[in-house]
């Protein structure tokens, strides 16, 4: 099916690539659909693109590319899932551009799992302190 | 909003497994302490309010604006290899 989103234009989608939001996220619940778009002019980033409004898009990064205590901080349960073999999951994090003083920071508090067998997604809040909504990325 | 007035070791249960007891209460703090399955999320409003807020400020409307970003962050990647 075709998609127009505000970020790319038009785009072809299939099915299997819409990501169920049953929650939507923090502050956009009633966004249920999403898919997860690469860009080659710009990775590592990546998009989580709503379906329902358009003109809600996100840049997304692997936490890991930029912070290696992150999955530490991650509630038991979840770490179960994701070791769990037979699952396919992702984690990401959002990212800000107009940080303070222009600065680039990603979400560390507030990751995005996707569960590509479920075709599921969900934003989960880590209460460490050690961890920022604004962490710097460059 | 329901409110309820509660003494020091007084409890409020929510459903059918959901319980909130008072703890303690000191220096203008209340200790609560919250029985509920693990499948229930429990948050300080706060938190959830920096994540929502954190999120709306993220909202981009072309890809081209992760440009910048984008050049930075190859930068930062190629010189730690």
């Amino acid at each position: 099916m075709k998609v127009v989103t505000r970020q790319f234009g038009e785009l072809e989608v299939s099915e299997e690539q819409v990501i169920h939001f049953p929650k939507g996220i923090i502050g956009f619940e009633d966004c249920r659909n999403f898919i997860i778009v690469n860009d080659e002019d710009f990775e590592p980033f990546r998009w989580l693109i709503s379906l329902d409004k358009k003109e809600i898009g996100f840049p997304v990064l692997d936490p890991f590319l930029v912070t290696e205590k992150f999955i530490k901080e991650f509630p038991r349960k979840v770490v179960q899932e994701l070791r769990n073999e037979r699952a396919l999951m992702d984690v990401f994090c959002i990212v800000t551009l107009k940080g303070e003083r222009g600065s680039v920071t990603m979400n560390l508090k507030g990751p995005i799992l996707i569960d590509y067998n479920k075709r599921e997604g969900r934003q989960i809040i880590l209460t460490s302190e050690d961890l920022s909504v604004s962490h710097p990325i460059s | 909003m329901l409110v309820l007035t509660r003494k020091l070791g007084e409890n409020v249960v929510i459903g059918d497994e959901i319980s909130v007891k008072v703890v303690n209460i000191e220096n203008n703090k209340v200790q609560l302490g919250i029985h509920a399955p693990s499948s229930v999320t429990i948050y300080r409003q706060e938190l959830i309010d920096k994540v929502r807020q954190q999120n709306k400020s993220s909202v981009i409307l072309h890809k081209s604006e992760i440009r910048d970003a984008a050049v930075q962050l190859k930068n930062i990647l190629n010189h730690k290899n």
